[in-house]
């Protein structure tokens, strides 16, 4: 009997029905080039529908936390660099207001406006590198290019004023390493006039491309219950329309003086807080960032770039939480001081690793090639996931 | 979905796929007349910048053997040696005038551990200890890593 004759005599459903299916274990990583560093996720999938998706980490488990106990407070920044390694200097801008707030040391004027600056540029950086990677996750190769043109112009800028490219180790307890010196207010003046218009030109060249809005519109998409439920900030929560933004909320340094908007996920290519959303918000923050690199440049005053910290920073016993906004989340340090120069127990509430906890539940149910959007878009970083 | 829906998406598809490389388009003309932004490395060099951060070099004969750069190390890769330096000999300066009592006899940095965080070159009281601009010095024996700089050489 021919299958025509069957779909006539409506047969076929019956011979689905006694098709024997079978779920398929797949390991994606932890060398997968989409997974983003040294993350395995345990894909168990239905044909081309994925029904589970574990991510397995712990592959770039460095001991942060207990390598802290060891060492002084100056010597845990460079440890602290290393958590997010594409967010350097937000990370040890969240360790040094940790300890300051603990010691209660008044950093000059000078060095909070250098260090408003400079995490402001690391934003855009890392940004772009999501830009770059999330295009490259989605076939365009092009995007991957140019976001790291511009990127390497703010390495550059780095290297001038902290001395190293990737882990500088700049902000320390009490201001900033060195002075930043007039040729490099100049040079990022001169990057931010350049930088501007080059975003409309990425929002031409993939924001809106039809090919890429139709990959990640309505897919992984995070509703606000969960970003609760799993504590959620940063991107993901803005993803999903919600206006929280702790430099806008709960203002540390400077940022309560300068004017900057908080962009939000507005669901305008399919569902809100999709992975279309949540990129869209990145590529908004790069531009607010640039406007407040623009207000505080021009009006850098002159003084002291750190303020007054002996060799050995003491910090008095007690506790203290502070949290402070990174390019992916909110970044928190918990330090408990027992009055020695080390600190008695640190614990370091990561954003990465509150974002990957989604997966299984956003990626439940949809095709392979979405849960590739759907990581890329959660933008991890496996320094920090793991710790 | 319908065969006139299918068709707009696929008229979107063209239409924002040639704006994307109208820009592509733009800058190969521009990289092809005004010269490519990318160095061919080896052949060519980037300039390092002033207080780029390198291999770390020890002047011995201004260190003073203080320990204060193996204290402010968060990795320990610096060991130091010194004995108490006989009195009865003539008195041993630093270029800057620093008294040295202390007889230098071990300075080694294990440079494979080292992660040029700079923390021991501020804390160096006669600045004896500092980053060069060096960052081509891989070795193939481990042991080569370990810089010897009381018999250095290069």
């Amino acid at each position: 009997m021919s299958i025509s004759q069957e779909l006539v005599e409506g047969r076929l459903s019956q011979t689905t029905e006694n098709l024997r299916t079978d779920e398929l274990l797949l390991n994606m990583g932890p060398q997968h080039p989409s997974t983003h560093g040294v993350l395995r996720v345990v894909v168990t999938t239905d044909g081309e529908i994925v029904r589970a998706a574990k991510p397995e980490i712990g592959y770039l488990h460095r001991c942060f936390e207990k390598h802290s106990e060891n060492v002084d407070y100056m010597g845990v920044a460079p440890y602290v660099d290393r958590l997010d390694y594409l967010a350097s200097m937000n990370n040890s801008m969240g360790w040094a207001i940790a300890v300051e707030r603990m010691v209660g040391i008044e950093v000059p004027r000078r060095a909070e406006f250098i260090r408003v600056i400079v995490a402001e540029l690391q934003r855009i950086a890392s940004h772009l590198l999501f830009f770059g990677t999330y295009g490259l996750d989605m076939g365009a190769f092009t995007a991957f290019l140019y976001a790291f043109r511009e990127r390497e112009k703010i390495l550059d800028i780095f290297e001038m004023i902290s001395g190293a490219r990737l882990l500088y180790n700049y902000m320390w307890v009490g201001g900033v390493s060195r002075d930043m010196s007039p040729e490099a207010v100049t040079r990022i003046k001169e990057f931010i006039d350049y930088f501007e218009p080059k975003i409309d030109e990425y929002n031409t060249l993939l924001s809106f491309n039809k090919i890429f809005t139709e990959r990640t519109k309505s897919v992984g998409i995070v509703d606000e219950a969960t970003c609760h439920t799993y504590g959620l900030t940063g991107v993901m929560l803005r993803g999903c329309g919600v206006r929280w933004d702790l430099r806008k909320d709960l203002p540390y340094s400077i940022y309560n003086e300068v004017e900057f908007d908080v962009p939000v996920g507005s669901g305008q290519m399919g569902t809100l807080g999709d992975c279309w959303d949540r990129y869209f918000v990145r590529m908004q923050e790069m531009r607010e960032s640039v406007r407040i690199i623009r207000q505080l440049i021009d009006r850098i005053p002159s003084g002291p770039h750190r303020g007054k910290v002996g060799k050995v920073v003491k910090v008095p016993a007690g506790e203290s939480f502070t949290r402070t906004e990174c390019p992916r989340g909110e970044l928190a340090f918990y330090i408990i001081s027992d009055g020695s120069a080390k600190p008695y127990r640190v614990r370091c509430k990561s954003p990465c690793f509150l974002n990957i906890s989604t997966l299984n539940e956003i990626t439940e149910g949809v095709m392979v090639a979405d849960l590739i959007a759907t990581i890329g878009s959660l933008d991890i970083v496996l320094g920090e996931v793991d710790r | 979905m319908t065969f006139r829906d299918y068709l707009d998406v696929l008229k979107d598809i063209v239409v924002s796929t040639a704006k994307g490389m109208a820009i592509t388009l733009r800058t190969f003309f521009k990289v092809t007349t005004k010269g490519a932004i990318t160095i061919q490395y080896p052949e060519v060099r980037d300039q390092i910048p002033l207080g780029s951060r390198g291999l770390l070099f020890n002047d011995v004969e201004d260190c003073i053997s203080c320990k204060q750069c193996a204290a402010a190390c968060p990795v320990d890769c610096i060991h130091i040696e010194a004995d108490k330096k006989d009195t009865a000999g003539t008195p041993d300066f630093t270029k800057g005038g620093v008294r040295k009592t202390l007889d230098l006899k071990k300075f080694d940095i294990d440079i494979s551990l080292c992660c040029y965080c700079g923390l021991c070159s501020a804390a160096c009281p006669t600045d004896c200890l500092y980053h060069t601009k060096e960052y081509e010095y891989s070795v193939y024996e481990r042991d080569k890593h370990i810089m010897d700089y009381l018999n250095y050489q290069r």
